[in-house]
């Protein structure tokens, strides 16, 4: 994990608790923006069950070795003596952790279903479903007797396929933490010493897979498998989507008053829509603010919006 | 009794009970209240699955560990008994509803003691008839340390508002006065209640007591034991950290070893247990956790590379070690300092009692605070004041320090005393008289001890079954091996 936390702070600029919030995906304004400007929304949630108190002793113990420094702010810098491998062996490129299901609930759904479809296609009718959840279980059951029940080779054919299109040695780990009739799971050191990585790398390699499976699955031509998963969720919320078709035509205060929230909720509404909803944003006269210089709350709502418009052009010219 | 081993043939397999079973169960159908002592590796759990495929009613088990309650589902899962859960932290609210709407569909629900308390669980169940209410590891309503629970202590009244059939308390080692706290607590009275106390015993583990110099003749004296030993065998430490370093180091000379502890994810967990019951791991390298829920028959030994922390939890280890009657060794390994540090953990971990009062004015301002005193008093916050948690930990400290000193005295009597005796003296209600000789117990030093054990009458090795395919495979041979029946692409 030190190695991929230096990497997480690299030309960043990060509070440790912030970087801990986005890694665990507590969905608060704050996190979201530090997220959104310093390119983390990717890793939203990747790490949901880490400890508090791992995290701050893995912090602490970089910052013993200089690795990492913190700013007179409480912010936290890559120090330019580190030794930074600048491209580093092996990378999370898929995970998109605000749009996707959990992770973790993405896995268990695949790993319990493909059990059901080893076990029941050699009749083995008793067996313990490796997750004890039960709506994951119901999941699987349904998915088992609407879809794959009457088509079972061309299921694991397309289950085949969707692995194929995964880089090999993600393919092995994924693949190898599969368990079914005589076939048990390989452990994660197993699988660390088989690929030559660290264990934890190798559980980040799991996720990214699942990521991967997940993005797949969304495509048209994989009809079995995609209804396994919950659909994708939209990363802006249904309350600020409200906000925003009210808004055309209202002042912020107008939008306020008929929602009943405060001012301060709307503006962080129209925020998030900016970072995360289809169009860049940029102040209008409609919304009623006050004139530059005035209201220095207003002000700062305004830097951000023009932060966020200017990150998300950089973002398009690097598209292109 | 044939119609319960007709009961037992059908839905187990087996042809014949093991010793205390059969009274337990045709103490249930009865319509009695049942206080079982049964030894470790003597099917506790089948004393109340049998009633229960039998009866068709609901069971209750109240569990105190997340770990031992999945596999206690899992197991039963794997016997084709669908229809049991375990309703704990681990769910989702969501999940949690799911199951308490629907009663009717389970046979079994597996609960912690802190689920079962909860407002919204208790008044779920109160309008369902239960058929049967199991304590399992019922001596933690008495003897539970720092680990001590308080929601334990609500059973009783939990009873009373579910008013079940019937009740099972369920113990592997009781003295008789946890006993009689155990009836107590539970409101098991004299009139309806059936006390089964099997000798905690067991004749077929030779005990063996081995002073050590230092950590590092430990490790040397343990490689040796390995290679001395056949079979399985269950190393325990009191530390996470001492295990994963042993581990390591055992791996290193090419043993097939485990690291085992209760923060593995349940798919590791599983995968772990699954490998040590069909003997791809030879040595597990564990922390208390391990051997719950897990029924391997031919454990040859169980090793402390720790002293546990009272003689209660001293049998629960060693009574996983010859589950199949053929004989076994239970080996201390006890350095200088063991001793010691194992009484000084007794008395760490609890509040003062101006902690006690800071924490209860204003729980909020220790949020962020992980200390084994604030997580304690966390346990204690939603069940009382902070005069009776002061009280009540005053009580646990005393018991836990109490019950490290009995563990002391076992380690450090006199070499000639025996061993089992004490551990029947302590345990069982009618003591009898062990006969002592060297098949017995002993203490021993290191070149004895492997001398004892090479001329140790060990059984036949059964062959290991190789029904599970090692470790990590290629894409292509494991899809193979997941679907063989079907046609790959
Ligand atoms: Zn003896």
């Amino acid at each position: 994990m030190p190695t991929f936390l230096v990497q997480l702070f690299q030309k960043r600029h990060v509070r440790p608790i912030t970087m801990y919030h986005i890694l665990r995906g507590k969905r608060t304004f704050s996190n979201l923006y530090a997220a959104f400007i310093n390119d983390l929304l990717p890793y939203w949630g990747l790490l949901p069950h880490l400890e508090r108190a791992a995290y701050e002793k893995e912090i602490q113990s970089l910052i013993r070795r200089n690795q990492l420094v913190a700013d007179p702010d409480g912010y936290l810098t890559v120090t330019d003596t580190t030794e930074i491998d600048q491209s580093p062996m092996w990378w999370p490129r898929h995970v998109a952790g605000l749009v996707m299901p959990p992770y973790r609930e993405s896995g268990d759904l695949l790993t319990l279903a493909v059990q059901l479809l080893s076990q029941l296609s050699q009749h083995d009718p008793h067996f313990a479903p490796v997750t004890p959840h039960i709506l994951i279980q119901q999941r699987v059951k349904q998915w088992y007797r609407q879809v794959a029940q009457s088509h079972l080779a061309a299921v694991t054919a397309e289950l085949a396929d969707l692995l194929d299109q995964l880089p090999p040695i993600q393919a092995l780990v994924v693949v190898n933490r599969f368990m079914g009739r005589n076939l048990d799971v390989a452990s994660w050191d197993d699988l660390a010493k088989q690929c030559h990585l660290d264990p934890f790398i190798v559980q980040l390699m799991w996720v990214d897979g699942i990521a991967q499976l997940y993005t797949l699955c969304q495509q048209p031509q994989n009809q079995y498998w995609r209804p396994l998963f919950p659909p994708p969720t939209a990363a802006v919320t249904a309350s600020a989507q409200t906000t925003m078709q009210l808004l055309p035509g209202r002042t912020i205060h107008q939008v306020a008053a008929k929602r009943r929230l405060a001012e301060s909720t709307i503006r962080e509404h129209i925020l998030e829509a900016a970072m995360l909803g289809d169009q860049v944003l940029t102040e209008t006269p409609e919304w009623g603010l006050a004139p530059v210089g005035c209201d220095h709350v207003q002000d700062f709502f305004r830097d951000r919006l023009s932060a966020i418009a200017a990150r998300r052009m950089k973002e398009d010219i690097i598209d292109e | 009794m044939n119609d319960l081993r007709a009961a037992l043939q059908r839905y187990f397999g087996f042809s014949a009970f093991r010793p205390g079973q059969e009274a337990v169960i045709s103490g249930l159908l009865s319509g009695k209240n049942v206080l079982a002592v049964l030894p470790t590796g003597q099917g506790k759990s089948l004393t109340y699955q049998l009633p229960t495929l039998m009866t068709g009613q609901l069971t209750i088990v109240v569990s105190p560990l997340l770990a031992l309650m999945n596999d206690q589902v899992q197991h039963l899962q794997e016997m084709g008994v669908k229809r049991a859960v375990a309703l704990n932290s681990m769910l989702e609210r969501q999940e949690q509803l799911a199951i308490l709407n629907h009663l009717d569909r389970w046979q079994f629900i597996f609960v912690a003691p802190e689920t079962l308390s909860r407002p919204d669980v208790l008044t779920a169940f109160a309008h369902f008839p239960i058929g049967l209410f199991v304590v399992d590891e019922a001596h933690c309503i008495s003897e539970w340390g720092p680990d001590f629970r308080p929601a334990f202590l609500q059973l009783g009244t939990i009873i009373q508002r579910l008013q079940p059939r019937r009740i099972l308390a369920l113990t592997a080692t009781a003295a008789p006065r946890v006993q009689d706290d155990i009836k107590q607590r539970l409101g098991l009275s004299p009139a309806t209640t059936l006390a089964i106390v099997h000798s905690v015993n067991r004749p077929n583990i030779w005990l063996d007591i081995c002073p050590i110099n230092d950590e590092q003749e430990k490790l040397t004296v343990l490689r040796r034991l390995l290679r001395i030993i056949p079979g399985s065998v269950i190393v325990y430490f009191n530390r996470k950290k001492r295990a994963r370093e042993v581990a390591a180091a055992l791996a290193a000379d090419d043993i097939a070893v485990g690291l085992y502890h209760g923060d593995l994810d349940p798919l590791s967990r599983r995968s772990l247990q699954n490998q040590f019951l069909h003997g791809r791991i030879r040595v597990i390298c564990a922390t208390v956790a391990f051997g719950m829920g897990i029924d391997k028959n031919d454990v040859r030994a169980v090793i402390h590379f720790a002293p546990p922390s009272s003689l209660a939890g001293y049998l629960q280890a060693i009574g996983r070690a010859g589950r199949d009657n053929l004989p076994a060794a239970a080996i201390s390994l006890v350095g200088p300092g063991d001793i010691p540090q194992m009484l000084a953990d007794a008395e760490r971990g609890f509040p003062s009692a101006g902690l006690i009062q800071t924490f209860f004015a204003d729980p909020s301002q220790f949020q962020h605070d992980e200390s084994a005193e604030i997580v304690l008093l966390r346990r204690y916050q939603h069940f009382a004041s902070a005069a009776t948690v002061q009280t009540l930990l005053q009580n646990t400290q005393a018991t836990r320090q109490a019950a490290a000193q009995q563990m002391a005295r076992f380690f450090t009597a006199p070499a000639t005393v025996c061993r089992r005796q004490l551990i029947v003296n302590a345990f069982d209600p009618h003591p009898m008289t062990v006969r002592h000789d060297a098949h017995c117990c002993a203490v021993t030093q290191p070149p004895q001890l492997f001398g004892q054990l090479s001329k140790f009458p060990w059984p036949a090795l059964s062959p290991s079954s190789a029904a599970l395919t090692p470790s990590v495979l290629s894409v292509a041979v494991r899809l193979k091996k997941l679907f063989p029946a079907l046609p790959q692409s």
